[in-house]
């Protein structure tokens, strides 16, 4: 299972699939989350599927974690799997994203810095409606964590899924915390996918392991640049941080642009992927080579 | 970056002939393990003494050719790499067959973008074997 320690590298905007397999370890990566954000001053959210709320907490006191305080103001939630994902008695992944939108306004309204989030995803592997399209709303909540308000740990028991169903799933996140992650050298999320007023910044690696993720952000971001008003700036995918990129994922890139011509434009790729964008793309290919500020 | 793919096909799918007992080799299962084919290609075409582009270039064709492996194949994929009169090649060993097909040069434009036509492309010499084990792919890169 993924290090205890990996949650120490996670970043507000991070949306990470972090596999467990013993709940010792489980626990104590939660309660370092946990600490982390309330630390922090951030609004801190674990959706349990694993211990009764009032037990995980008095765990985390246990660990010497001061729970007392912000869950009477309401800093920290404990809740089950029942009572939020599935409070309408099945899973409806629309709702399940309004939410979010709902509580990152909520927080930011109360002044946290940030909104942290656990959350035990064990509740998908039984019977329940809706539940199939749980792939599908884990690579939509890309486009709402990538806003850089949310952290997002979605924990996943490697015990109750297949490797095929964790790499599916795994696909709709930027990054995975695997078996063996942060155990002998430190980790940290292979790609960070950041959104903003003037585009999309992508860190890290991207290949057919994130694909999904970064391809639900692309499809948003495509969408906003086609509304634009004609003369005003393009929108950026910034990326001089994306150290690899493979081929499917430099088609997605090419795709992108190509579907908003003038509207949405790449920009500062590194040596590697600009050799790679010019056999795909070469009307387009000099641009996205251009640093941000030659733009 | 000379597009190779016609000289590629053009290879008689002839069995390769085994790799030096130094060869470095290593087994993946899953996607998941991309990352480690990267930092295992990344290794060994450094220490071959290739220069930083040609090495993400190595890195590039054979994440390219282990996804093939890891969505085609059902047991993951060997890569077997070395260096041989002057070159650093990778081999690719899995269990599926459909090395032969995908050589084919695409029709249109839009499927230029496919994976391992790019990695034709990139690759000084590409030569495939399928056999009744599943499919070696060996990848040429000219050191210097």
């Amino acid at each position: 299972m993924a290090h205890p320690t990996t949650v120490d590298h996670l970043l507000p905007g991070d949306h990470v699939c972090w596999t467990f397999d013993d709940h010792e370890r489980h626990l104590s990566a939660l309660v370092r989350f946990l600490r982390g954000g309330l630390a922090r001053g951030e609004q801190v959210l674990y959706l349990t599927d694993t211990f009764l709320p009032d037990a995980f907490l008095a765990a985390a006191q246990a660990y010497g974690v001061e729970v007392r305080e912000p869950e009477r103001t309401g800093q920290l939630q404990v809740t089950t799997a029942e009572k939020s994902y599935l409070a309408g008695g099945a899973f409806d992944a629309e709702r399940a994203l309004d939410g979010w939108r709902a509580a990152i306004a909520r927080a930011r309204g109360q002044g946290y810095s940030a909104l942290r989030v656990a959350a035990d995803m064990g509740w998908t592997v039984r019977a329940t409606p809706g539940v199939e399209r749980l792939a599908w709303y884990e690579a939509q909540a890309n486009r709402i964590f990538a806003g850089g308000y949310v952290m997002a740990l979605c924990c996943y028991d490697r015990r109750l899924f297949t490797s095929a169903e964790l790499d599916h799933i795994s696909a709709a996140h930027p990054a995975t915390a695997r078996a063996g992650a942060g155990a002998h050298e430190e980790w940290a999320p292979m790609l960070r996918v950041r959104r903003d007023c003037e585009g999309l910044r992508l860190a890290g690696a991207a290949d057919r392991s994130n694909s999904e993720a970064l391809a639900s952000v692309l499809h948003d971001l495509v969408a906003d640049a086609r509304f634009l008003p004609d003369g005003a700036a393009p929108l950026v995918v910034d990326l001089a941080e994306l150290t690899f990129a493979d081929t499917g994922i430099a088609r997605l890139l090419a795709s992108a642009a190509a579907a908003a011509p003038g509207r949405l434009v790449l920009r500062g790729a590194r040596p590697a992927l600009a050799e790679l964008l010019a056999v795909i793309d070469p009307a387009r290919a000099h641009a996205a080579c251009a640093t941000r500020s030659q733009a | 970056m000379n597009p190779t793919p016609e000289k590629a096909a053009a290879m008689p799918d002839r069995p390769l002939p085994a790799p030096p007992a130094a060869a470095r080799r290593r087994a993946f299962r899953s996607v998941g393990e991309l990352e480690d084919v990267r930092a295992f290609a990344t290794r060994v075409a450094r220490s071959a003494g290739l220069p930083d582009l040609r090495v993400e270039r190595v890195v590039l064709a054979v994440n390219e050719v282990a996804t093939n492996s890891f969505e085609h194949a059902t047991g993951g994929c060997v890569i077997t790499m070395w260096v041989e009169r002057g070159s650093l090649v990778c081999q690719i060993d899995d269990d599926g067959r459909f090395g032969a097909a995908v050589r084919v040069p695409p029709p249109d434009l839009e499927s230029r973008g496919h994976g391992l036509m790019l990695v034709d492309e990139i690759t000084d010499v590409v030569r495939r074997h399928v056999h009744a084990g599943g499919t070696s792919t060996r990848l040429h890169f000219t050191i210097g």
